[in-house]
């Protein structure tokens, strides 16, 4: 790598810019892609991080885009605690994990139910294929990457609770690939990330612990999800950032049997904010909502989501 | 080659903002948006048996009290051999699984009796599987709200 990029990385603003995937980590419902794990920089070797998101669901869009609001004495809200670390095995190549720890809390006109569960781990391996290098302004970043998510968290089909609250996982195996390409123009900086999701499908045998008399063949629908970001890098320090994300989910099969309605759609806004203290340390922000995309979105919770992160990296 | 990149993401997030579900032609049959405290009688599946449905109250997130009790249509006789099982869920998300609960039969108002749990808001589907004896059928119904 040249002396020029690398006196390039090493300031603040760069890395900040770079902070935000695992400050977005369970904003949505789904997530997922480069916002899954952490992302090293060119020249660092380990990255450590922690973020807590807090979820607040308002109300559900149905399978045709009809507005559900949670109904009156009740909530649902989610806090997750996820933690990560990224490792440079090569110079292009990178490797990171995540394990979300999710607290989730519903509110029935009953009673309150509330749980503290492991969520379901991510695994990641990315490789940067170009670099974004100053002296050539039509270059851009490009990574691709592809993943697995182990289905390790309780999910409907394990839970032993008849409200389910402490279900943390989808119970099934999903891998994932996409690309990232990013490019810096000061004080801006352009990214767009897109990623496909693979479910394997499942043979249900039981739910909540429970053996079904009839067992069947379930295959989630396939996700495809892309995340347009604008950042702009207020001074050495303080970085702010607005993006658009789009998840499309296809349609499910039972059996082999097209599940129809089951197709869903959610495009949401997010704001950032991030702070580094120095080239190891940062801190960031982020807020997401659907707003104003509530007319397009299908099949998908309404909420609002806060997340912070906090990342060490080493050199 | 640029410009064409940038029209097929711009294509591709137009088409993506489009339906995506086709509502089903016949979403009305046996569908009553919420049973309320009032009770509903239908026959089942195969005509075999008259059911009547009620609900303590209009469905909500959290536990739902549903009775039920059903008898031969032809002779509206009954045995004491009946069993009811109610299997639920939301057929749009097929992902969050099939509950199933056994009716618990009260003699003292001849009723079944079970508590259905409805996780979120939206469409669910309710199954009975009634049993009398030798003869079999089931009755669905659906609830929104």
């Amino acid at each position: 790598m040249n002396t020029r990029l690398k006196s390039l990385f090493r300031w603040p603003l760069f890395f900040i810019s770079i902070l935000f995937p695992l400050v977005g980590h369970t904003s949505g419902c789904h997530g997922g892609g480069g916002s899954q794990t952490l992302v090293l920089l060119p020249t660092q070797y380990y990255q450590f991080g922690i973020s807590t998101s807090y979820q607040f669901m308002k109300g559900s869009f149905d399978s045709y885009g009809f507005y559900n609001p949670t109904p009156s004495h009740s909530s649902l809200s989610s806090m997750t605690m996820a933690l990560g670390a990224g490792m440079r095995f090569l110079e292009f190549w990178q490797g990171a994990f995540s394990l979300p720890m999710i607290h989730r809390n519903q509110t029935t006109p009953q009673k309150n139910y509330s749980a503290t569960a492991l969520g379901d781990p991510v695994l990641e391996i990315r490789h940067t294929f170009l670099e974004d290098v100053g002296f050539l302004p039509y270059q851009p970043e490009l990574n691709f990457y592809g993943g697995v998510k182990l289905p390790l968290g309780t999910s409907v089909y394990t839970s032993s609770d008849p409200s389910e609250i402490d279900v943390v996982g989808d119970g099934m195996t999903t891998v994932h690939t996409g690309f990232n390409t990013a490019k810096l123009y000061r004080p801006f900086k352009f990214s767009l990330d897109g990623s496909f999701f693979y479910p394997f499908q499942k043979k249900v045998t039981q739910i909540r612990n429970v053996s079904l008399e009839t067992p069947y063949v379930l295959k989630s629908g396939n996700r495809m999800q892309l995340i347009e970001n604008i950042s702009f890098l207020l001074n050495n320090h303080w970085n702010s950032a607005l993006g658009i994300k789009e998840l499309w989910i296809l349609k499910s099969k039972k059996d082999k049997t097209i599940v129809e309605g089951s197709a869903g759609r959610l495009f949401s806004t997010t704001a950032s904010l991030s702070y580094a203290y120095d080239v190891s340390w940062n801190v960031g922000m982020s807020y997401e909502t659907a707003f104003p995309f509530y007319r397009y979105a299908v099949n998908q919770p309404h909420s609002h989501s806060f997340s912070v992160a906090l990342n060490y990296g080493i050199f | 080659m640029k410009i064409r990149i940038l029209s097929f993401i711009l294509f591709l997030s137009f088409m993506g903002c489009g339906p995506m579900n086709k509502k089903p032609e016949d979403s009305s049959a046996n569908s009553p948006s919420s049973l309320g405290s009032s009770g509903l009688t239908r026959f089942s599946k195969d005509n075999q048996f008259l059911v009547y449905v009620e609900s303590a109250s209009k469905p909500t997130w959290g536990e739902n009290i549903y009775r039920f009790r059903f008898k031969y249509s032809k002779n509206l006789a009954k045995t004491s051999a009946q069993t009811i099982t109610v299997q639920y869920d939301m057929p749009t998300m097929p992902s969050m699984g099939t509950s199933e609960e056994i009716a618990t039969y009260n003699p003292e108002d001849d009723f079944f009796t079970t508590t259905l749990f409805f996780t979120m808001s939206g469409r669910w589907q309710i199954t009975l599987k009634l049993e009398d004896g030798a003869l079999q059928d089931e009755y669905t119904f659906e609830i929104s709200f």
